[in-house]
């Protein structure tokens, strides 16, 4: 090192930490996404390039009508994608879906195989046609023979609203159930990982703590390396978001050690902040020899 | 450059639309992005923001980027405009009494990820007080211990100038560190060493 040891020391301070990097990986991804979609959407909004696609597809739906015998029952295969507007897909004469978000059509005209990923599909399928519709998501299978109903999928789960007829959802482990009209209902996911969404998810929409403890709980129950130890480590960040600053701390000091895993390095700062919180510099000195090797203390210069 | 190490096949396959090359190279260029923000921000830049604006335009406009072996220098180039503005932001927020956060306030949130030590906060306030040009080689000379050449190729200006520049911005430095008001123990005086 060429320079003098307040540099050091303040290269050591901003050097970047792992979870600030991936915060902003998955942000600058979905935007830079986003962006490009948006771009691709102002070029089809221009009007002499949406007169082309028009012609285009007119030309194509002719040329299909005259010289290709569609197949009983069609085919259907489709990317469905709309990010920024709801938009509009005739899957056959008898289906008619409604979608902003992120999927993938599959299956016949008969039997439209829709896999859902993320944002709403609402659903409007003809009565007594014989359509064996099915949406699937993650965490459930819905299925419906003629009837109006939409699957909403967020971090919280898959959502299913019924607005005609009758439609059989089975959430993934679960039991076959019939579901009326006006009735919704929320099938959870499954995976550690998507627990642990729910859990941010409900966090952020400040929903009682000790559901948000309870979502963290379940994931634990099948979660195993960086995911436990992401589990683990929002418990302390959702007592400290409501200003409950001790339990924070005993969830932090439960956490460290090999629980940890990859936020361990990290843990030894938390908990000194913590404890200065709760009982000032007193108490973040019994804390002291968490910090690991080399780890800068927070409260250097402050508690003396 | 061997602190970015990324090579220009990757950043040729990312480029021409290869999501995996585009997620790897944004992975190899994060952690530079985010502390030349946290380094070169000041105070009243939030370095994550700042980042995640640098990737975006970079994701978006990498198939602009002509020479592959020009892409740290092409980086560098954005995150500098980027600072830029989000400086002039925080500069506007200043004058018209936006929220801005106080790094050194542990009594914020003690869940956040950065927090400057005193002895920080102190270097940033000199920092921030220094010529724009001086402050980035001292920054990425004598922070992020990169050899002059590479600081040369990086800024696009002579070996030479960085040598006078950085001559200059440690001299600013340390007549700065002690005329600061922080105790001693604090701002401990040393000497550079050859670099």
């Amino acid at each position: 090192m060429s320079g003098p040891h307040e540099l050091r020391r303040f290269a050591d301070d901003t050097r970047p930490r792992d979870h600030a990097a991936n915060r902003v990986r998955a942000r600058a991804l979905e935007t830079a996404d986003l962006r490009v979609h948006e771009r691709a959407m102002a070029a089809l909004r221009r009007p002499w390039i949406a007169a082309g696609v028009g012609v285009s597809l007119a030309a194509a739906g002719v040329l299909l009508t005259v010289f290709v015998q569609p197949p009983e029952p069609a085919e259907l295969v489709a990317e469905l994608n709309a990010v920024a507007d709801w938009e509009t897909l005739t899957a056959s004469e008898d289906v008619q879906m409604h979608f902003q978000g992120r999927g993938s059509l599959a299956g016949t005209e008969q039997a439209p195989d829709i896999t859902w990923e993320t944002g709403t599909v609402r659903l409007a399928v003809e009565p007594e046609r014989g359509i064996d519709l099915r949406v699937r998501t993650p965490e459930v299978l819905v299925r419906v023979l003629g009837t109006r109903f939409a699957v909403h999928r967020d971090a919280k789960g898959s959502h299913v609203e019924v607005q005609r007829g009758l439609v059989s959802v089975t959430c993934t482990g679960g039991e076959e159930l019939k579901l009326p009209p006006g009735r919704v209902h929320t099938c959870v996911p499954v995976t550690a990982a998507g627990l642990l969404a729910r859990a941010q998810a409900l966090d952020e929409d400040r929903v009682a703590l000790d559901t948000v403890l309870e979502t963290l709980d379940a994931g634990l129950e099948s979660a195993d390396g960086p995911v436990a130890a992401e589990l683990r480590f929002y418990r302390v960040s959702a007592f400290a978001g409501r200003g409950l600053f001790k339990e924070a701390l005993a969830a932090a000091v439960a956490l460290d050690g090999p629980h940890a895993g990859h936020r361990r390095a990290e843990l030894g700062p938390l908990i000194l902040r913590l404890a200065y919180r709760v009982d000032g510099c007193d108490g973040a000195a019994e804390h002291r020899d968490r910090l690991a090797d080399g780890v800068v203390d927070p409260l250097e210069g402050r508690c003396e | 450059m061997a602190f970015l190490a990324c090579n220009s096949d990757l950043v040729e396959d990312a480029r021409l639309g290869d999501t995996r090359a585009r997620e790897r190279l944004m992975d190899l260029c994060l952690p530079t992005v985010l502390g030349w923000c946290a380094r070169l921000g000041g105070p009243k830049v939030d370095a994550e923001d700042a980042a995640h604006d640098v990737c975006v335009v970079v994701l978006t406009k990498l198939d602009s980027l002509r020479d592959g072996e020009a892409f740290v220098s092409w980086l560098y180039g954005i995150t500098r405009r980027i600072l830029a503005k989000h400086r002039r932001r925080g500069w506007v927020q200043r004058w018209t009494g936006a929220a801005l956060p106080d790094i050194a306030d542990l009594d914020a949130d003690p869940t956040r990820s950065h927090d400057l030590s005193e002895l920080s906060v102190a270097v940033q306030g000199i920092l921030e007080r220094m010529p724009g040009k001086q402050r980035e080689v001292l920054v990425l000379c004598d922070v992020e211990e990169r050899t002059d050449e590479d600081v040369a190729a990086l800024l696009g200006i002579p070996v030479g100038t960085v040598k006078s520049r950085l001559r200059t911005a440690r001299g600013r430095f340390r007549k700065a560190v002690r005329g600061h008001r922080v105790e001693p123990q604090l701002i401990g005086l040393t000497t550079w060493g050859q670099g």
